[in-house]
């Protein structure tokens, strides 16, 4: 039972009529995996997640929660909290209301409910605003209740489309810390979003999508490592003035594509290679006797990786 | 409001309650209920209820929606207002031209607008329902949770039911309240029987409304109103007024029941096409109805517009 994964999507097909949404997506979420699900806008990432949670029925394919099928609704989704497209909870109702019928729902009795839900709701920010009307909260606030509802059965997987959408900036940083607050309890997190930053900070592995297509899935690190990314960034700096007996000893190395002083102490260089011929150009600079002082790679994350693909499309 | 977090009484054998500040944040503390930390552990195990609680759990919710509409409160207080009116009324109206002078009749002549309140009150209540829960998106949170969306609809649907039933049964208690002003006695048998009328007319017009609700995205209210108190009567009467059907198969028509519970009572007018032309021409004699027969009819109409509008929604697309 230990190797059940979390989540399995196979062969995933959704179409509307002649419009496909989603076509032959696969993907699995390990046990205490966060994944990401990236791509622009009508891409295919909500809908795969509706298909997750049961909203709507895949035209083809296959989907498991922990085993269990998703056409079991009730028993697949029984430890699963989820908020889908920004759902508005009911107006006239309050925190306290909402999580009462949510923890119904779940099974849980007035105790727990009680226990979990100040829980949630200091999480959540809304301890002061539990017997307040949702109606008269601000976007950010009903995200959060939303949230809030979705993790006050502590579940084991959490799918969330968007969830830092409306959220002030220090909403937004509240609620990964939250996100990252789950990952230390082992629980599982398949995540929607448009914020690039969001996926890397808490995502251990990222799908990304394109016209209904996963065109790269796998553990971000590896990705990022992986030889279809373009030339990195190193920004050497030095403590004495950089001379051009160092600048042209770093041009004639292998994979150096440019290289640019930006002033006296600093020279930026666009590299292209393998990590021996990286660390020949940091062994270079720390032998020029010129000071190495600090050496920052940059250009080799998930926002390149997300450009390069989006640009292949647009191509 | 929930009093979900509200502090109980201290529990015997307790320790004291820390001071504000320094309990502990994130516990069970506040709630004030008898259970060790251990118990009250976050992590403890729990399992989906069965079915039948989730009803229940979306039918209490529901009930709590509902307690926050103010046309309910709205509906009470035209109820109360039926004694009140009579008292106003009795002396400048004459109630024996709309019905018996008796105090069934009465309480008949009190009651005649159940049929166009049935037909309002039961499609702004139950015909919104459903389209309220898309409209406002609270669908895409219920609808991904551990339940059935056949359990969720029943929940809803049986709040509608419940609310409806008692609003209409204090209507009751109301007319007859104003017919004791005059009168004290009633025929108990044609009572029990208007009773019972209007029991499967409001089966039949939560159900109706329901489903059309499940079926129409925009504007399930106005369209379930029409249809149910306007369109369905006047095709019925004209298939009556043209002998396509004979008195018999013309009140076995589900929708008629808030008319007929009315007119059983006596009263020669009902607020609603039907009521208003027998008061012309007096076509229904509800006493030839056969009341078992128009049961079976209603609950069949009934279970199957509920059974059409839960289909529409287990297969809705979100």
């Amino acid at each position: 039972m230990n190797d059940v994964k979390a989540i399995e999507v196979s062969h995933l097909v959704k179409r509307y009529g002649s419009f496909t949404a989603v076509s032959d997506i696969s993907f699995d979420v390990a046990k205490g995996e966060f994944m990401g699900l990236l791509g622009p806008n009508g891409a295919g990432k909500s809908t795969t997640l509706k298909a997750v949670t049961g909203l709507l029925r895949p035209t083809s394919g296959e989907i498991r929660i922990q085993g269990v099928d998703i056409k079991d609704h009730r028993k697949a989704l029984e430890h699963v909290g989820c908020v889908i497209e920004t759902p508005m909870p009911y107006g006239d109702f309050t925190p306290a209301d909402l999580l009462q019928h949510v923890g119904r729902i779940y099974g849980l009795d007035k105790a727990e409910i009680a226990i979990r839900g100040r829980d949630v709701l200091e999480e959540m920010k809304l301890w002061d605003w539990r017997y307040k009307k949702i109606d008269g909260f601000s976007k950010g606030m009903k995200q959060r209740v939303v949230l809030a509802q979705a993790l006050l059965p502590n579940p084991d997987i959490i799918v969330l489309d968007e969830p830092t959408s409306g959220l002030d900036p220090r909403g937004m940083v509240e609620v990964r810390e939250i996100l990252k607050g789950l990952k230390r309890k082992d629980r599982s997190l398949l995540i929607s979003t448009h914020i690039l930053s969001e996926i890397s900070e808490l995502c251990g592995s990222v799908t990304m999508i394109r016209d209904g297509e996963a065109i790269i899935s796998g553990d971000v690190s590896e990705l990022l490592s992986g030889s279809r990314m373009g030339p990195i960034t190193l920004e050497i700096k030095m403590l004495k003035t950089i001379g051009p007996e160092l600048i042209s000893e770093l041009e004639s190395s292998t994979g150096v594509r440019d290289c640019e002083r930006m002033g006296d102490h600093v020279v930026k260089v666009s590299f292209m290679g393998s990590s021996e011929e990286q660390a020949e150009i940091v062994s270079k600079a720390y032998n020029s006797g010129l000071g190495l002082m600090s050496v920052n790679e940059s250009g080799k994350n998930l926002e390149s990786l997300y450009m390069e693909m989006t640009e292949e499309e647009s191509a | 409001m929930s009093d979900l977090f509200k502090r109980r009484e201290s529990v015997p054998g307790t320790a004291q309650e820390p001071a504000e500040d320094e309990r502990p944040k994130g516990t069970w503390e506040d709630s004030g209920y008898r259970m060790s930390d251990e118990e009250a552990h976050r992590d403890t195990v729990y399992h989906i209820p069965n079915q039948f609680m989730q009803v229940v759990a979306v039918f209490k919710t529901q009930m709590s929606l509902y307690s926050k509409r103010k046309s309910i409160y709205l509906v009470l207080v035209v109820a109360v207002m039926i004694p009140i009116l009579y008292v106003l009324a009795k002396d400048i109206f004459d109630f024996g031209m709309v019905a018996e002078a008796s105090g069934t009749g009465l309480i008949g002549a009190l009651l005649s607008m159940l049929p166009f309140i049935m037909g309002i009150f039961t499609a702004s209540l139950c015909g919104s329902v459903m389209p309220a829960e898309f409209n406002d998106r609270s669908a895409y949170m219920n609808m991904a949770l551990p339940m059935s969306r056949t359990a969720f609809c029943l929940g809803k649907y049986l709040a509608g039911v419940v609310i409806t039933i008692g609003v209409f049964v204090f209507a009751y208690g109301m007319a007859m309240a104003g017919s004791l002003i005059t009168y004290s006695f009633f025929d108990e048998e044609a009572l029990a029987k208007s009773f019972t009328m209007m029991l499967l007319s409001v089966l039949v017009y939560t159900s109706f409304t329901f489903a059309m609700g499940c079926f129409i995205k925009r504007g399930a209210t106005i369209v379930s109103f029409l249809i149910i108190a306007i369109v369905l009567p006047v095709i019925e009467l004209y298939m009556f007024m043209n002998s396509y059907i004979d008195m018999s198969g013309f009140m076995l028509f589900p929708n008629m029941l808030p008319d007929l519970a009315c007119l059983t009572l006596g009263s020669n007018i009902s607020m609603s096409p039907m009521g208003v032309l027998n008061m012309l021409v007096h076509i229904v004699n509800p006493a030839s109805m056969d009341l078992l027969l128009s049961a079976v009819i209603s609950a069949a109409w009934s279970v199957a517009f509920l059974v059409l509008g839960i289909i529409a929604i287990e297969r809705r697309e979100m």
